[in-house]
């Protein structure tokens, strides 16, 4: 892999500190961006912002003044998408003057539709008994058209089981990196524009997660299982399973 | 033929005509494709396709740009039952025979687009020439060293660069590679163009990838970005002089 080397100490903005919403406005599509929490990054008042919308090879520019006073455009029409699906953002914040230097960025920041902000609400796994299991815990059950968490009834209170430290830091890992192989691996799928499709949904979760990498071509298969054990990684620090797993694992000495 | 596009049916049979291709070479194309209403229904009645022997990429993306934009077809780009029956119609030019009748067809995404993949998408044939001339449509000759090829060619310059939608973009960008890498007196690509060593459109995207952690690249002019450039792109500078 290409090393690329940060000499300039360039900030990486967080995508989550941005947020762009779609507007409709006598039936043109237009942005809402809250770019305030930029201020939170300590880059000088004076220095440049743009925002810029893209899709392929479709771009657009807006220039939202400085970082000490952040000035949206007065015309936040996308006029070069005749829809917004698939619109992607970046954020840039430049040195003033003639040299551009980049001081700040944030790249692949989604479009948040109306649609999008009740998925969003939506939980990303259902969990459900069975009695059907057998001998086996759990299942990722994916005949419905999305995959649902089986736990076997028999076990237990499917609840409790669902919520419990052993399961968790055990279950959660494998869970993850099962649904994210169906994704990759199986359905050959990387898109994460259409939220009424579920893996779109599991793949967004899986790159709003910190230093994920972009996925790679869904034909490599081997690399796109390093970008799914680097991605199971993250999630089990970010869940701290070992932790949880110590908790449990302590309880039953 | 008129302005149209294949239906689920029509896509299923060209589908399995490049199958068949794969292994029979000299597998008959299905004229019935564009004439058989289960396999092809119109969009607009007044609008004729021509069948043009585009010479180069950029012939057939700026009638492409025409046809579409006089179509009135809001969401082009993702409209691939569309481009996949302009395919079919331009098959010959295409994936064309040689003397004795047989093809060498491309991968599937050359024939099918992927539109929603941004590191495929611009490896279909038309659609990605189309797409290309379009985001450069205040300008188009601007991306000619990208799309100077036969239709069915896509050389390493347009490969390394469409890949990259920060690149892509960039009028400032794609103007240096045409700078660089176009002969406007021969209308083709420069020799060594298609390398990978030093000077060559790799190394080009290595070091702008490098460069846009540094700098802006959307703010900076076609003759900025060249003059920060390493001395082993001189070779293809220099010979514009």
């Amino acid at each position: 892999m290409i090393r690329k080397l940060n000499y300039t100490d360039r900030v990486k903005i967080k995508r989550e500190d941005v947020v762009i919403k779609l507007m409709t406005n006598n039936g043109e599509n237009q942005f809402d961006a809250n770019l305030s929490r930029l201020t939170n990054y300590n880059l000088p008042p004076e220095s440049l912002v743009f925002l810029e919308a893209y899709r392929l090879t479709s771009w657009m520019r807006f220039d939202f003044g400085r970082v000490g006073k952040i000035a949206p455009p007065k015309n936040p029409h996308l006029k070069l998408f005749n829809i917004p699906m698939g619109i992607k953002f970046r954020v840039k914040v430049t040195a003033p003057g003639d040299i551009h230097k980049l001081l700040a960025e944030a790249d692949a920041i989604p479009l948040i539709t109306p649609e999008q902000e009740n998925y969003d609400n939506a939980p990303l796994l259902e969990v459900m008994p069975s009695q059907e299991l057998g001998d086996e815990i759990y299942r990722v059950d994916f005949s419905e058209g999305k995959p649902v968490l089986l736990i076997n009834s028999e076990a237990g209170n499917y609840k409790l089981i669902g919520r419990s430290p052993a399961f968790l830091s055990l279950a959660l890992p494998a869970i993850f990196r099962e649904i994210l192989t169906r994704i990759l691996v199986i359905d050959k799928m990387a898109d994460d524009n259409d939220m009424e499709d579920w893996r779109c949904r599991w793949i967004r979760f899986a790159k709003s997660l910190p230093k994920t990498d972009e996925i790679p071509e869904v034909d490599d298969v081997e690399e796109c299982l390093d970008w799914i054990q680097n991605t199971v990684s993250m999630f089990t620090k970010r869940q701290k399973l070992m932790a949880q797993f110590k908790e449990f694992w302590r309880d039953e000495l | 033929m008129k302005l149209g596009r294949l239906t689920m049916l029509g896509m299923e049979r060209f589908s399995a005509f490049l199958d068949e291709l794969k292994i029979n070479p000299a597998a008959e194309f299905p004229r019935d494709l564009l004439s058989f209403p289960a396999y092809f229904e119109t969009i607009d009645d007044e609008i004729e396709v021509m069948q043009y022997k585009f010479k180069t990429r950029w012939d057939a993306a700026k009638y492409l740009n025409s046809l579409v934009s006089s179509s009135g077809i809001t969401d082009a780009e993702r409209d691939t039952p569309l481009w996949v029956g302009l395919t079919a119609f331009y098959f010959d030019v295409l994936c064309p025979a040689d003397n004795t009748g047989n093809r060498k067809p491309r991968e599937r995404a050359a024939y099918i687009p992927e539109p929603e993949n941004y590191k495929r998408y611009y490896r279909h044939l038309l659609l990605g020439p189309y797409l290309i001339y379009r985001a450069h449509s205040d300008n188009p000759e601007r991306a000619m060293g990208l799309l100077c090829k036969p239709p069915h060619v896509i050389t390493d310059v347009e490969a390394q660069i469409a890949a990259y939608q920060e690149l892509i973009t960039n009028p400032a960008v794609v103007e240096l590679v045409t700078k660089l890498y176009y002969d406007p007196k021969t209308k083709t690509s420069k020799p060594g163009a298609g390398g990978k060593g030093p000077g060559s459109p790799r190394r080009l995207v290595t070091i702008l990838d490098q460069f846009s952690l540094t700098w802006d690249l959307y703010a900076a002019s076609t003759d900025e970005i060249l003059n920060l450039l390493p001395k082993e792109f001189e070779k293809f500078a220099k010979s514009n002089a």
